[in-house]
């Protein structure tokens, strides 16, 4: 008990725990669309594309995450768009609007004349050095996605399932669609602050994917997937604290051990030995 | 005086990707009719379901649909029962039978609703109908395709609409499958409710069940009681002059390939 509450005494810790309980369901939730919708690349897509956000957050002396957020969720309806109207597919509408926005971050970082300690943190997680203001703005984002999530929920499920059906039912399917884009992009970012840009994937699709292999009823994966996240950041956290590690590479490390603890325990699954090729005497 | 047609085009040309679907096609569908639409593959004929539930809007030509030009506004409010090809579906998706069925709420519920019990009951007596009570709880994907196109019938069933559209229905379906969905296309049809129902597939087709047939090959070739439409001259029109084996009508047409 002493080992789990001693890092508790920490302010630094407090907001860490807190940021890192928000993240994780706010990923869990919309991984579960995000692996069902199989659009796994969009979180890395988005992620990396951040980038140039933030840099412009930082050029015009913003806020760093509401920056990289209006900017993110800009983007993410920028490849909603060029995929839907422009015909592109959409693995490459998010190859194309990644680069370039990556493309443009770099350029612009170049571009300034000290280094700085924020964007690094941006890129590798610094869930240790959440400021108050970022903890207010990560847990207002968190539940405006959360309450959205909730309230179109079945229309959520309709178009992930069979988005043709949905729209000959009169569901606005293009404005969820980009609703969706939009939430995904707002959670990549707030995400980036523990894990880092380069992990963001890690919290977005793993708990959900985990949570997939072990039941067959979406709302049990979802709170399953919940649960695996919260499990994957707070250990994370314990693990980085005493192991004096990275916080967002330990919580990644925690999912994906998850991950194939889910699989190896799947319902679904052939026994393991079997899937590896061994023949069953 | 004549009732106003549940569904009327005027003229309509449909263009997808560069190429005509549908050539100045007009028809009148009156309410309440058991409709067969036939033609070969690419003839148009989804497109032409696609145009009434105006998920695909003509180039030129005018859609009526229940009095006005469909939208997406008036897809919620009319509620179009629909069950689309069969399709790969997803079936890892983990989804039960009974929430795809519910499915078919989601548009009379609006924004925001969730189902109450008087959605359950429809969802329940819809399962009914298509003989899918004891497989609601199971996931979508754990079932034959013959089933899974039989829940989304019921999906379709559970819109609680006066215009039905099945696309290809009983393709690829077993012989007491098929006889099961035309069974409950007659059901439909004493119960008032408008189908247009598509095939490819003449050996699969029991015209008896249908009051009017359409043959079309991207224009309009025929449109009337099967008796009068089901000769091999029209039907070699339609199919562009293959000599067509007739299914479970066969042998019951005359010398002039009329059916008896």
């Amino acid at each position: 008990m002493h080992y789990l509450l001693e890092p508790l005494q920490y302010g630094f810790m407090q907001r860490a725990m807190l940021g890192t309980v928000a993240v994780g369901v706010l990923c869990a939730v919309l991984g579960a669309f995000v692996v069902l919708k199989k659009i796994a690349f969009i979180g890395e897509g988005l992620a990396h594309g951040s980038l140039a956000g933030l840099a412009l957050g930082y050029l015009l002396h913003a806020n760093l995450y509401l920056a990289g957020n209006v900017y993110t969720a800009a983007l993410a309806l920028l490849i909603g768009f060029l995929h839907q109207k422009m015909r592109v597919s959409f693995d490459v509408a998010i190859g194309i609007i990644f680069s370039a926005s990556m493309a443009l971050g770099v350029a612009l970082i170049s571009s300034m004349k000290f280094y700085t300690t924020d964007l690094t943190g941006y890129l590798f997680g610094s869930v240790l050095s959440i400021s108050g203001t970022d903890l207010k703005i990560m847990l207002a984002g968190t539940g405006v996605i959360l309450l959205l999530t909730f309230l179109f929920y079945k229309e959520l499920v309709f178009c992930a399932f069979d988005e043709e059906m949905a729209e000959v039912s009169g569901v606005p399917r293009t404005f969820l669609h980009y609703l969706l884009l939009a939430m995904i992009a707002t959670a990549v970012v707030i995400a980036s602050q523990t894990v880092g840009i380069i992990l963001v994937t890690a919290l977005l699709i793993t708990p959900a994917a985990s949570a997939y292999q072990l039941t067959s009823r979406l709302e049990r994966m979802i709170l399953i997937a919940v649960g695996i996240s919260l499990l994957a950041s707070l250990s994370g956290l314990y693990a980085s604290y005493y192991l004096n590690i990275a916080s967002g590479a330990s919580i990644a490390l925690c999912a994906s051990l998850l991950f194939v603890i889910a699989y190896i325990f799947s319902p679904k699954r052939k026994p393991l030995g079997k899937s590896l090729g061994f023949k069953q005497r | 005086m004549r009732a106003e047609p549940i569904i009327k085009l005027e003229h309509v040309n449909v263009s997808l990707g560069g190429s005509m679907v549908l050539r100045n096609l007009s028809l009148e569908i009156p309410r309440g009719a058991c409709v067969g639409i036939i033609g070969p593959n690419g003839s148009g004929k989804t497109s032409l379901l696609r145009s009434v539930l105006g998920l695909i809007s003509p180039g030129s030509g005018r859609i009526e649909v229940m009095g006005s030009v469909p939208t997406r506004r008036s897809r919620r409010e009319r509620q179009i029962g629909y069950v689309p090809q069969v399709r790969n579906v997803d079936r890892e998706f983990p989804i039960t039978v009974y929430d795809v069925v519910m499915q078919g709420r989601t548009g009379s519920l609006g924004l925001l609703r969730r189902p109450g019990r008087k959605d359950r009951q429809v969802v329940e007596s819809c399962l009914a109908k298509v003989g899918m009570t004891d497989l609601a709880g199971k996931q979508i994907g754990a079932l034959s395709g013959g089933q899974q196109q039989r829940a989304f019938i019921a999906r379709a069933l559970a819109q609680e609409s006066s215009l039905l559209l099945l696309d290809e229905p009983a393709t690829g379906l077993d012989i007491p499958t098929q006889q099961s969905i035309y069974e409950l296309l007659e059901e439909l049809h004493q119960e008032g409710v408008t189908t247009l129902t598509t095939t490819h597939d003449l050996l699969a087709l029991d015209f008896h069940h249908f009051g009017f047939i359409t043959c079309i090959n991207k224009e309009l070739v025929a449109f009337g009681p099967p008796q009068e439409v089901l000769t091999n001259e029209i039907l070699a029109k339609t199919f562009s002059g293959f000599p067509i084996p007739l299914g479970r009508a066969a042998g019951r047409t005359n010398d002039s390939g009329v059916i008896n």
